[in-house]
């Protein structure tokens, strides 16, 4: 297969775009432009490897366009503080990926995602504040990127002190994900104290265990010094209380609840969590992990992973997002992704129809789409709500 | 990179979840797969139908500068009139009653004894006027 240059030089300039946002930060205007004169400038030589060609033209390209000038102007731009965040985020996700679980992260944070390798809002201003603030000259992407990857080695993991101070403060950031790593410890709690199954009858004690742990974290209730592990074990207390008080209503004698403890060995995981019943990945909140992929505060992370799920016929979303609508997505791909027209679509699927009906079932596609367009994406957005 | 990229992998290039190494050899393969390519422009493309389209209707303006631009201001500027004549002639109608009611009065043929004349138009301003005439006891039933 022979490679076409303009085509290789217009994927790098769009990748370069989609990553570090090169057009809406207005370092360049066109991408097909620019890549046909960057083909232009810098052919590959003789020999010259793909990952080599890509190296030299990239760092001469931006060294043409003044990419140091070019950051330094835009630091206080907020689109240019949102690419860096996703940068760092992204960094953070594979260093997270490649280390061992932390202790904090083992009794906090739901089983697939993190706290010590999370990037908290407060956390990245302050970061920002003191990397970019005296920034040296970035020649080019290539370097901003290494730069973002020293802030991720040098910071973290986050200290458990600091998430303990971000908890007590109230940061719904770390609370909302514990309240989701004690949904599966109150199912397992619930089935073997009380009998009580299903994410529907546990919800009232889970969501009065999660306000009860939250006031006496925040009311700063908790004998000092007060850690992670300080904070799974008065939850648990609330779990065995209320189930105690179940069994009491239910007028039996709870007599084993006090020998139970909730201990992160390998057996008490089996106990626990092996379980048909129990194991976390029949909680929605728990499949998937999406807090990992997405960036809920970037726009563009949320719509990529949108348009993911509905490409992917095989992600795991992918057919509960388009369920009911299965014919119309068919549609809709054929007019996005196919490039048909309105009318090619339905003289595809009609036949030959006269003008004025022709019209009429192309303005009745053109509605469909739309509408298909706010219902799928509505879907996703409750659907990221409830797998977060 | 032999084959063809899977899905995942391709899907992490498109949210830019690789690392610079990892995506050179994805871009690599694509300079030689036009099939890969293919998946990824899909995606592409379906992120510009199902965003790009929206934006511009969301790039529309404030709902107040799109009624501006509609037809719709000119059938709103119709009611307006119309329904401006209407209040006019209303108004013109019950104050011709009113002057006509005047002229009963003033030539006898105002309510007869007990009925009740125009006690919806006592104001403060009346309250005021019988206050000065009468004092602070004008309300009570012997001071009249």
């Amino acid at each position: 297969m022979t490679r076409s240059i303009e085509k290789d030089a217009v994927e790098l300039l769009t990748k370069e775009d989609e990553r570090y946002r090169l057009v809406r930060l207005g370092l360049i205007h066109d991408v097909g432009e620019e890549a046909a004169t960057l083909a232009r400038q810098f052919p590959p030589r003789d020999g010259e490897q793909f990952s080599e060609w890509k190296k030299r033209c990239l760092r001469e390209y931006y060294r043409q366009k003044g990419f140091s000038v070019f950051c330094r102007d835009n630091v206080r731009n907020p689109e240019f503080e949102t690419m860096t965040a996703a940068l760092l985020r992204a960094h953070l996700y594979r260093i997270f990926q490649a280390s061992c679980r932390t202790w904090t992260d083992r009794y906090l944070a739901p089983d697939s995602d993190t706290m010590s390798y999370a990037l908290e809002p407060d956390l990245f201003q302050e970061l920002y504040t003191s990397y970019f603030s005296q920034m040296p000259a970035f020649g080019n992407t290539s370097e901003l990127d290494r730069y973002c990857r020293r802030m991720a080695d040098d910071n973290f993991p986050v200290q458990e002190s600091r998430i303990m101070d971000g908890m007590k403060n109230n940061k719904n950031f770390y609370w909302e994900k514990f309240y989701l790593k004690l949904k599966p410890i109150t199912a397992a709690f619930c089935y073997r104290l009380s009998g009580i199954s299903g994410d529907n009858n546990i919800h009232d004690i889970w969501s009065d265990t999660c306000i009860s742990v939250n006031q006496a974290v925040v009311g700063r209730r908790l004998k000092e010094p007060v850690d992670a592990k300080a904070v799974i074990s008065y939850s648990v207390g609330v779990l065995k209380n209320k189930n105690k008080e179940i069994s009491r209503n239910r007028a039996k004698t709870p007599a084993d609840i006090d020998l139970i403890h909730y201990k992160l060995s390998v057996e008490d995981e089996e106990k626990y969590f092996n379980n048909p019943v129990t194991k976390p990945e029949n909680f929605p909140s728990q499949a998937g992990g999406l807090a990992n992929y997405i960036d809920f505060s970037d726009k563009d992370s949320v719509q990529g992973y949108f348009i993911v799920i509905l490409y992917n016929k095989e992600h795991p979303l992918h057919d509960e997002l388009v369920k009911g609508y299965e014919d119309k997505v068919r549609r809709m791909f054929r007019h996005y992704i196919d490039g048909l027209s309105y009318e090619e679509i339905v003289a595809g699927e009609s036949g030959s129809m006269s003008g004025k009906e022709q019209t009429k079932e192309c303005a009745r596609l053109r509605q469909e789409i739309k509408r298909l367009k706010k219902s799928l994406y509505d879907r996703y957005l409750k659907m990221i709500e409830k797998y977060r | 990179m032999n084959g063809h990229i899977d899905i995942r992998t391709l899907s992490d290039y498109f949210l830019n979840r690789l690392s610079r190494e990892e995506e050179t050899a994805v871009q690599e393969h694509l300079s030689g797969c036009p099939e890969c390519r293919d998946r990824l422009e899909a995606m592409r493309r379906l992120r510009t139908g199902f965003f790009e389209d929206g934006a511009q209707d969301l790039s529309r303006g404030p709902v107040f500068f799109r009624i501006l631009r509609s037809g719709w201001i000119k059938a709103a500027a119709a009611v307006i009139v119309v329904a401006g004549i209407g209040v006019l002639t209303y108004d013109t109608l019950r104050n011709r009653t009113n002057i006509t009611d005047e002229h009963l009065i003033r030539e006898g043929h105002g309510p007869k004894d007990g009925e009740v004349f125009a006690i919806d138009t006592f104001d403060a301003e009346d309250s005021l006027y019988y206050k000065e005439k009468y004092g602070d006891d004008f309300l009570k039933s012997d001071s009249f």
